[in-house]
């Protein structure tokens, strides 16, 4: 009977040894530090941490790219790293570094993607309900309509240069500080007590004509209202909740992306010009950031000479505004930029600035520090203390590094001997 | 391709992330657990006429099993990696728990294969020249003795893995169900009844593949058909499909029934995305049709010529309707919005590493497998007869 049996032992044992041989290749097989801190190998945090990098920071990219970088940096792109369009840029920045022009395998890898597709400048800029209204974003097809583009295949980067997308003439992080104006309090000191309601010309929504009445009635007798809006040239870049930056454009190369003759737009609409033989040549500038159109076309547009509505503070403000300021300097900045406290306020020491001052400035510093920043620039600390203060979070692991590279003077300024026995 | 979304969509969810490739997963898986099952009404149920096509099934589970992680080897990349589940076990993770289910499925059907076929292994051995022996000596461990006996004890191994791969198979392809229903997260995949909807699917799918394959095969070499186990497997693959579909209209009426506010974004799902797919062509060209073709050979007396035409192009128009569920299932959840206000697209493309080509590849290869697989265990008996397809005779 058993030898009768035998093919189904021999059967059931080969299946047993390939389980035992799998359970023995588990013990052996299975990597070094896995499972020490959980269902992952322990060694691979180290061994990732230990890859070069191969990212490019933008700061190696300006060695050799310094006028793209310095174009980048004042536009609308400035905070998207090169690397989001043109990769990761290390073999790159190897091959050149290397000074070997001679490998041509390296060489060919080193070549930087710059052809892209609508989906390279649609991933972000797609119109979608889902993002913040003032993102900029496009339906490709709307936009082309509008622009009358013949063919549908143009390419984003024909007319906007990702470097410089919309030709801004100031550094964009210099651009005026707008507000948005949401609640009541974003202008009251305190909940007004009526509706607004019942407040005569007082808008529910602040709109640009609330307060830039002349301009808009201005600009609405114009051939361009019926097309555009304020925002379709003066973009508008939200920073927070409560401010943004607001884009105050005349460059020709911004009127140029709409009026410029091109193989791939409808000849008539809207009206083109050639460039720059339009306007002669391009030599008759004084300035690359003139305001060549706006100098003959201003009058299409709408009058130049932005006037507010009227000054928003009440009469009295100027000895009132040291408290208001004190108690929400944000909302003063939403308007007014640091630099425009300082003018007035550099004039005169404040009386807080005493002999003991500076003894004491320490916990007025790391209590409030936006209050120094009015008048402090932002590096003035380090002038003393050579040291990021006050200290940033995680700087309990880092000053290790620093006390290695700047010596423990720089603690003792303000740290008595003992301090480091208290945890060493 | 440039994506595109109507309504409200997130960014993050304008790219569709489980391709066409998850679509053939529980396709292929479901025609493993559907043949299996099928062999199993032989072997464990003891139905006689299905002996013809018993061993078939099982081959052909054993061949669709082969490649039902193909799909997803592709779709993740770095297919080497595939064994570190087996090294590193996660008894927690859902998706693992598939690896360790189609492992433990995998020994039954190949011990099941292995007991079936070691009368014609012994036999080929007995026959074979100098290589073959020698391969078919290693085939059969060595061990080639043969008797009443031996016979016997394999008959009932045979029966035992069969009466035991059943709810293995089960829990294959409801396992699969599990992972979509279980996302909860996904308002068209997250059911409890998902699992339920898979398992009767899967055995519609390996009903009808077998049937289609049964008939094509026989066509082709000119052989006759054993009538009574066509009909027999046309009437079961009649009562499954019917069981699968109203499942899955049973869902959807529950959902509208409840009429929460997902059936406000499921209903325009239904609606516009899916009209095409899901409505006229998994509900109405392949549910209802071959419906009424099915009731049509199963109720009334029909001339045997006409009876497996029928039965013929209802099993090929099941095997797209599964084909079409597991796309509405896969693509159709992923289409809709977690805002519940937008829908995206979805093209997988046709020469990209998840596109239509690579698909057609992937679902071919099992085919073309199976067929080196008869030289090996040969289904069929090999009776030459008249060519019957398309011909009567009764």
């Amino acid at each position: 009977m058993l030898k009768d049996k035998k093919h189904i032992i021999a059967i059931f044992s080969v299946i047993i040894i390939i389980i035992f041989i799998g359970v023995i290749a588990g013990i052996f097989f299975s990597p070094e530090s896995f499972g020490k801190y959980g269902h992952y190998r322990w060694n691979a945090n180290n061994e990732n941490a230990s890859l070069k990098m191969v990212n490019q920071n933008i700061n190696t990219c300006k060695e050799c790219h310094e006028s793209i970088y310095q174009l980048h940096e004042k536009d609308a792109h400035y905070s998207v790293p090169c690397v989001d369009c043109h990769g990761a840029g290390n073999l790159h920045v190897e091959f050149h570094k290397s000074g070997d022009s001679t490998n041509i395998s390296a060489k060919q890898l080193a070549v930087m993607p710059k052809e892209f597709d609508f989906e390279g400048c649609l991933y972000c800029h797609r119109k979608l309900k889902a993002r913040p209204a003032d993102f900029p974003q496009v339906n490709q097809e709307e936009h082309y309509k509008f622009l009358h583009i013949t063919d549908s295949k143009t390419k984003c980067i024909e007319c906007h240069n990702p470097h410089e997308p919309i030709f801004l003439l100031t550094d964009v992080k210099q651009s005026r500080i707008h507000p948005i104006i949401n609640r009541c309090t974003e202008c009251h000191s305190k909940n007004p007590e009526k509706s607004f309601k019942e407040v005569s010309d007082h808008p529910a929504i602040f709109e640009c004509k609330d307060c830039h009445k002349e301009v808009v009635n201005d600009f609405n007798q114009k051939p361009h209202h019926k097309y555009i809006d304020c925002r379709t040239c003066h973009l508008y870049h939200k920073e927070n909740e409560t401010t943004g930056r607001i884009y105050k454009n005349g460059n020709a190369k911004f009127c140029l992306l709409c009026h410029e003759k091109k193989p791939f737009k409808d000849e008539k609409y809207p009206p083109k010009i050639d460039w720059p033989s339009h306007i002669g040549n391009l030599s008759i500038l004084q300035k690359s950031d003139e305001k060549i159109c706006l100098s003959c076309h201003s009058e299409q547009i709408h009058k130049m000479d932005l006037k507010v509505k009227e000054n928003p503070h009440p009469k009295n403000w100027r000895p009132e505004h040291k408290d208001f300021a004190k108690e929400k300097p944000e909302m003063c900045k939403r308007c007014h930029t640091t630099n425009e406290c300082a003018s007035c306020h550099l004039k005169n020491k404040p009386q807080t600035h005493n002999d003991s001052w500076l003894k004491g400035h320490s916990i007025a510093g790391e209590k409030n520090k936006t209050s120094c920043d009015f008048c402090h620039k932002q590096n003035s600390c380090n002038s003393c203390h050579k040291v990021v203060m006050p200290h940033p979070k995680g700087f309990d692991e880092l000053h290790k590094e620093v006390v290695s590279q700047k010596g423990r003077e720089v603690c003792m300024k303000c740290h008595k001997e003992n301090f480091c026995g208290q945890c060493h | 391709m440039i994506e595109s979304a109507n309504g409200f969509v997130f960014p993050n969810e304008m790219h569709v992330t489980w391709t066409v490739m998850i679509v053939l997963y529980p396709y292929i898986t479901g025609m493993v657990a559907g043949a299996f099952i099928v062999s199993s009404f032989y072997h464990v149920f003891g139905m006689e006429k299905l002996k013809p096509i018993a061993k078939f099934a099982l081959v052909s589970s054993f061949a669709f099993l082969c490649f039902a992680t193909v799909p997803l080897l592709n779709h993740l990349g770095s297919p080497q990696r595939a064994f570190n589940i087996m090294l590193t076990p996660n008894f927690s993770s859902a998706m693992s728990g598939f690896g360790f289910v189609y492992s433990f499925y995998m020994i039954i059907v190949i011990l099941e294969i292995w007991f079936c076929y070691r009368e014609e292994f012994i036999e080929k051995y007995t026959n074979s020249g100098n290589v073959l022996k020698k391969i078919y000596y290693l085939l059969l461990l060595g061990n080639t003795v043969q008797n009443e006996n031996t016979r016997k004890y394999d008959r009932k191994i045979v029966v035992f893995l069969a009466g035991f791969g059943i709810p293995v198979a089960c829990i294959l392809h409801g396992y699969v169900g599990f992972l979509f229903g279980s996302i909860k997260a996904n308002l068209w995949w997250s059911t409890p009844l998902m699992f339920i909807i898979f398992i009767f699917s899967a055995i519609v799918s390996g009903l009808s593949v077998l049937i289609f394959l049964y008939q094509l095969i026989h066509w082709m070499r000119k052989k006759e058909i054993d009538q009574r186990c066509y009909e027999l497997m046309a009437k079961w693959l009649w009562g499954f499909m019917i069981i699968a579909v109203i499942l899955e209209l049973m869902e959807i009426l529950s959902i509208s029934y409840e009429n929460t506010e997902r059936w406000a974004v499921l209903k325009q799902l239904i609606n516009g995305k899916l009209w095409i797919s899901y409505v006229v062509m998994q509900i109405g060209l392949f549910s209802i049709v071959p419906f009424l073709m099915l009731t049509f050979t199963s109720l009334l007396k029909l001339n045997n010529r006409i009876k497996n035409i029928l039965i013929f192009c209802s099993s090929g128009m099941l095997l797209l309707q599964v084909l079409f569920m597991r796309w509405n299932v896969v693509i159709g959840g992923q289409l809709v919005s977690k805002s519940m206000r937008g829908f995206t697209e979805y093209f997988p493309g046709y020469f990209d590493k998840e596109g239509i080509i690579v698909s057609v590849i992937i679902i071919l290869v099992p085919f073309l497998m199976l067929r080196l697989f008869d030289s090996i265990f040969p289904f069929f008996h090999k009776k030459k007869v008249r060519r019957i397809f398309f011909s009567e005779y009764e």
